[in-house]
């Protein structure tokens, strides 16, 4: 699966969603990492996306987003929240360039 | 003559934690009896075989550990949720602790118990991850007061409704206890048989006692309505608590309650006995003089009755929460923030009997819980103080001392009812000792025998619950 063009690699997480947040075990860190509502949207995206291996983009999941929440609003912008976001996934070792 | 105290010659080395009871003699550590005449060799095989079971330093070591001033709940799983949706109350009951009227006007929204009940699924699954726990343990959830959980009937029923929502979501089991005042209609009563697992009514025994202490706002009586829901709710095949409290004058009416109670209602499974204890409209409409255990000996009133509904082959489990009937590792759950308590302003509490005294360990605050890094447990002190006075009471294993806010409340109002319960409790120990080494089964306890050939012709007890 690409993110914004690069080869990406999902952690393994063991996951539980309790209404739309996300509590997750990562077996092999031996940690719990839990997601806001935000980031646990943004993290079930890229799951599925990783099952049909899809390439996507930080604007597709914001495209996403918009259409689940507020579908009638087509003007905002929530490209630098995706984009921050994403970087917590990469600095938290969640997801990974594939080298 | 004088006689020879032999006793003296063993007893020195800590000598407090052994008691006599007849002719034997009570191991506290071990929780064992054997013939206060027993030889020195002998008793010291008796040490070696029987281990001492009370883990008192291991216990205490874990005491130790905590700091009054830097408590904190944060980590703590959640596996009891008590929740209190408000303080107001449709009776002005003349013992309240809580001194309830109809005017508070705190009140928690359903969203507020959603974002509580929704952290402590997440603690949960977050402690199934670590501890790879058994997931069918149902989540158990207490409606309690404050007030009376029913007050405000729309709020409660969709508390009920949404918390059991978020649950079947999230696959999470659970459990639903209420303590309630009785003072429903014919559909509040159908919906609360089919909504909860465990139902506490209070009631206070006979028509008269019940009119007397529980009254109406309006002062009218409220028998009526809350002997219909007894009568309902005995009924319904759920498991039925009714609790009485009763003042000190009222003892001598135990007896005729009981028969009340047995004879009207087939399916309580446990009728609760509380004698007042010094707090809210109690300590007010009291008298100091109650606490004196020559004149009010609740213990003996609770002796005979029970002998009495043994007589009349009563089908009916008496209890009181005056007497722990468990061996007890601490005195006080709320030390080590066993439950959380939801209330009306929305602040979360380790105790809800605390009342004035009560310790705030996290708050809902922008839909969040918010538990504190750290909070000050003002009853620290008084439980580890107890921990080590009350080693040498013949209680001790069952008590370690007891609620802490008996020490406080006594501090508070300069009531002295911390002594009178201990002398309760005691009397009550000894006499269950006293039994059960006559033979006979006690409250649920036996004395079983330690077959040991070492221990020669001195038969050498251990305390065992039937």
């Amino acid at each position: 699966m690409k993110i914004n063009g690069k080869e990406m690699i999902l952690t393994k997480l063991e996951i539980e969603n309790i209404e739309n947040e996300i509590v997750a075990y990562d077996k092999q860190r031996k940690r719990i990492i839990s997601l806001n509502q935000s980031a646990s949207f943004i993290w079930n995206i890229l799951n599925e996306a990783n099952e049909q291996n899809l390439d996507i983009s930080s604007q597709y999941i914001c495209e996403k987003i918009i259409s689940t929440y507020a579908p009638q609003k087509t003007n905002i912008s929530l490209l630098d929240d995706v984009n921050k976001i994403l970087k917590e996934f990469c600095c938290e070792e969640l997801i990974k360039e594939y080298v | 003559m004088v006689s020879r105290t032999i006793y003296t010659i063993y007893l020195e080395e800590d000598a407090f934690m052994y008691h006599y009871i007849g002719n034997y003699i009570f191991d506290s550590e071990r929780l064992i009896f054997y013939p206060k005449d027993a030889a020195q060799s002998v008793i010291t095989e008796i040490n070696t075989i029987c281990r001492k079971t009370d883990n008192y330093e291991e216990l205490k070591s874990c005491l130790d550990k905590l700091d009054k001033t830097k408590m904190s709940a944060k980590n703590k799983p959640i596996n009891l949720i008590g929740i209190c949706l408000t303080y107001n109350c449709q009776l002005r009951c003349n013992y309240c602790s809580y001194s309830s009227t109809s005017g508070n006007q705190d009140l928690l929204s359903v969203k507020d118990i959603l974002v509580f009940v929704k952290e402590a699924i997440k603690k949960r699954k977050i402690y199934q991850f670590i501890d790879k726990n058994d997931d069918s343990e149902p989540l158990r959830f207490f409606f309690t007061g404050g007030g009376e959980p029913t007050f405000n009937w729309e709020l409660f029923k969709e508390s009920i409704r949404a918390i059991k929502n978020l649950c079947d979501n999230c696959s999470v089991p659970y459990y639903f206890e209420l303590t309630t005042n009785g003072m429903l209609n014919n559909s509040q009563r159908k919906f609360i048989i089919k909504h909860f697992d465990k139902i506490m009514l209070s009631y206070d025994g006979t028509s008269f006692l019940q009119n007397r202490n529980r009254k109406c706002s309006d002062t009218t009586n409220s028998s009526p309505v809350v002997e219909k829901t007894l009568q309902d709710f005995s009924q319904s095949g759920r498991s039925l608590t009714v609790r009485s409290t009763v003042w000190y004058e009222n003892f001598e009416n135990l007896k005729q309650i009981c028969d009340n109670i047995a004879n009207n209602s087939s399916g309580i499974n446990e009728w609760s006995i509380m004698p007042i204890i010094p707090s809210g409209r109690a300590l007010k409409n009291g008298n100091k003089d109650q606490y004196n255990i020559e004149k009010y000996d609740f213990f003996h009133h609770y002796v005979n009755l029970h002998n009495y509904a043994k007589e009349k082959n009563y089908k009916l489990y008496i209890s009181t929460p005056i007497f722990n009937n468990t061996i007890a590792e601490y005195c006080c759950g709320a030390t080590f923030a066993e439950c959380f308590w939801l209330m009306p302003d929305r602040k979360i509490i380790n105790c809800i009997e605390a009342e004035q005294f009560k310790t705030i360990v996290a708050e809902i605050k922008d839909n969040m819980v918010d538990f504190y890094n750290s909070y000050t447990d003002q009853h620290l002190d008084v439980v580890k103080n107890s921990f080590d006075e009350c080693r040498g009471c013949i209680a001790y294993r069952f008590c370690k001392g007891g609620c802490p806010l008996k020490v406080v409340r006594d501090n508070a109002f300069d009531t002295k009812y911390r002594d009178y319960e201990c002398q309760l409790i005691r009397k009550y120990w000894s006499y269950v000792f006293t039994e059960i080494l006559c033979g006979n089964t006690c409250f649920g306890w036996k004395a079983e025998l330690v077959d040991n050939v070492l221990f020669g012709k001195n038969s050498v007890y251990k305390l065992t619950s039937n």
